[in-house]
């Protein structure tokens, strides 16, 4: 036991230890493993095509919008099939103020979460009257008025034949992005939502929400207004879920109606529960299966391009397959690879030094 | 008043298919415990085959018909059989393989069928033209077909459910799967028959709606999903009868919405919709359960 103590305080001493031992670490290297693969797209002639590019891109916007439903879902016990209809309702809003205003991207974010938060406090009062599968018909149907909404003629969104002409967005008044440079303006984006997320995790919100979950009316006895935190809860979503759309039209330069569906909404509560609900690494993982796997990995091998929708069942089969055999999805299977490694090396360590004492 | 009626006349096909879905989503639900958002998609699988046979045999639509259902049938068969049974016991575990079912018939349709969209046929045309409560009407020979097939259809499952010793194993299963799987009753052939069957019914109001719309395509029967979800709601998931009265009650009020305004009548029909299951969260044939802590 003594060696044990020891051992910590030489860790905690250890400056290496102490900074990987920061939550943080892990999507510190994440993010630079990004901006090389960016800068070698930018900078070199063919290392990584336009396609990869485009795929991580798109894989980080819906990593955004997966990590609100993941604190939906995980944290508060609530679920939500309206992640279409408010993403869309987020990038019609950001590409408006782009479009016609031109202000600085930061302002873009501003109106779009204020618009997300009064979305969110109708949606979180709805929510207390119904629950389960009730509460996720009923977010689809607001979603779908939502997405009516869209496609009749208007010059908000442009009607059924979609919003075009979103020029790149401007940073600081002054310097003006391009596709290239808006790959990092995303990044960035993300890297502050996981930080946002890590900490409502740590924070007594969290924790109230998390009780909520697994029990209303034991969390109401102990003093936690339901109202306020699956108000919250909800709040939290459509912010996430705008402020991807509002990247979405930021880097796409356009929306169709016709790209909020239910099946994307499906889509993204697939990819939170393929990574597994609630963990951060998880949901990384999950959007990429979901949404990047395709552009990113499958469409360079040899075999998926020449049978196109073999990628797409692919895909399907291993979602299939992950649920049935990991429930506790992607980042339950990573921890049981984790914990094997390391059975392995303390056989080894057995094997090479013999019993420790 | 007048052409409210006549839109809901002209909309009598989609009420047929809306209360085919609605029974097999129901039925789905109430056995297996998991909303099947598969049903769609199987169904247009169904009517592709049903397309494909008439267009590559010649066969009569009649046979094609048959053959349509029954692959349906036996879509959902093997679905519960090798796929849904070994899912976990979450609810959301099992709305994600059906999910997962949805995007993989999706890549098959075009590989098995090809990519060119088929037609499909009305198997009765001309019209009939009536007079009620001194209003004229008009009504398509094959949607009064529709709705018949339907009408006998439903009470056909509602008659065994209630009449029949498959019946009573279905209402069991429903009620509590281990209760019933203790007192003898082989609660894995009941989900995999109501699977197949509900399929079959999806199949059914697919091939029904094609048959007025005469399109086949992936996407013909996505608005028809979203009501029939949204009537399964409505009408209440206690009992069986209460999410087909919804699907029925839906194109009235779609019908009411289209005099008003043509372009917002979804989103009238959706506002409406939200403030019934506001003010009665349960549906407006289910009862309110309360739950102990």
């Amino acid at each position: 036991m003594k060696n044990y103590y020891k051992d910590l305080r030489d860790k905690a001493a250890n400056p290496i230890i102490k900074y990987t031992r920061n939550p943080l670490f892990g999507y510190v290297i994440l993010a630079l493993v990004l901006v090389v693969i960016q800068l070698l797209f930018m900078f070199t002639d063919g290392i990584i095509s336009l396609t990869i590019s485009k795929a991580i891109v798109q894989t980080m916007i819906y990593t955004i919008v997966c990590l609100g439903l993941s604190i939906l879902i995980g944290r508060a016990g609530l679920t939500s099939l309206g992640t279409a209809g408010f993403m869309g309702l987020g990038a019609y809003i950001a590409g408006n103020i782009l479009k016609f205003a031109n202000l600085p991207f930061i302002f873009v974010v501003i109106g779009t979460a204020a618009a997300a938060v009064i979305l969110g406090v109708v949606v979180g009062f709805i929510s207390l009257r119904v629950q389960g599968r009730a509460l996720l018909i009923i977010t689809l149907a607001l979603s779908e008025i939502l997405i009516e909404l869209f496609k009749t003629p208007n010059e908000f969104t442009g009607g059924a034949s979609g919003f075009t002409g979103v020029p790149f967005p401007k940073l600081m008044m002054f310097i003006q992005l391009n596709r290239e440079t808006t790959y990092f303006l995303v990044l960035v984006a993300l890297f502050i939502m996981i930080v946002l997320t890590l900490n409502i995790i740590k924070s007594p919100t969290g924790r109230a929400m998390l009780t909520m979950a697994s029990s209303p009316p034991a969390a109401q006895a102990m003093g936690i207004n339901l109202l306020k935190y699956r108000i919250l809860a909800f709040v939290i979503a459509t912010v996430y879920a705008m402020i991807g759309g509002a990247l979405y039209v930021a880097y796409v330069q356009g929306a169709s109606p016709y790209s909020w569906t239910l099946l994307l909404s499906l889509n993204v509560l697939v990819a939170v529960v393929l990574g597994g609900v609630g963990s951060i690494p998880g949901v990384i993982m999950g959007s990429f299966v979901i949404f990047g796997l395709d552009l990113a990995v499958l469409k360079n091998i040899a075999f998926f391009q020449k049978y196109t929708s073999a990628s797409v069942i692919f895909s399907g089969l291993l979602i299939i397959i992950i649920i049935i055999k990991y429930p506790g999805g992607l980042a339950r299977l990573l921890r049981d690879i984790n914990v094997g490694v390391k059975k392995l090396y303390v056989k080894w360590r057995v094997y090479r030094y013999g019993q420790e004492a | 008043m007048q052409s409210i009626i006549q839109i809901f006349f002209s909309n009598l096909y989609l009420v047929a298919a809306m209360a085919l879905t609605t029974m097999g989503i129901a039925l789905t639900f109430k056995t297996a415990r998991s909303v099947n958002f598969a049903q769609a998609i199987t169904a247009t699988a169904g009517v592709y085959t049903a397309a494909a046979v008439v267009a590559k045999t010649g066969a009569s639509p009649w046979i094609a018909l048959f053959i349509g259902i029954g692959v349906c049938f036996l879509i959902g068969l093997f679905f519960d059989a090798v796929i849904i049974r070994h899912t976990s016991s979450t609810a959301v575990g099992r709305i994600m393989v059906t999910l997962g079912l949805i995007i993989i018939v999706t890549a098959l349709i075009p590989i098995v069928f090809g990519m060119i969209p088929y037609e499909y046929f009305r198997y009765f045309s001309g019209n009939v033209d009536f007079t009620l409560f001194g209003m004229a009407f008009t009504v398509t020979k094959n949607s009064l077909f529709s709705i018949s097939v339907a009408a006998v259809v439903i009470g056909g499952i509602f008659s065994a459910l209630y009449f029949t010793k498959w019946g009573l194993g279905i209402r069991a299963t429903a009620s509590n799967k281990n209760v019933a799987a203790m007192m003898g009753i082989n609660t894995h052939r009941m989900t995999a028959l109501s699977w197949a069957i509900s399929s079959a019914c999806g199949g059914l109001g697919a091939i029904l709606y094609a048959s007025q719309t005469s399109i086949v395509d992936v996407g013909m029967l996505g608005s028809v999903q979203i009501s029939s979800l949204l009537s399964f709601v409505l009408g209440g998931d206690l009992t069986f009868y209460g999410p087909v009265i919804g699907s029925v009650i839906i194109p009235i009020i779609r019908s009411g919405a289209a005099l008003i305004s043509g372009v917002w009548s979804p989103v009238i029909l959706y506002v409406i919709i939200l403030l019934v299951i506001l003010v009665r969260p349960q549906g407006l044939f289910g009862k309110s359960a309360r739950k102990k802590v």
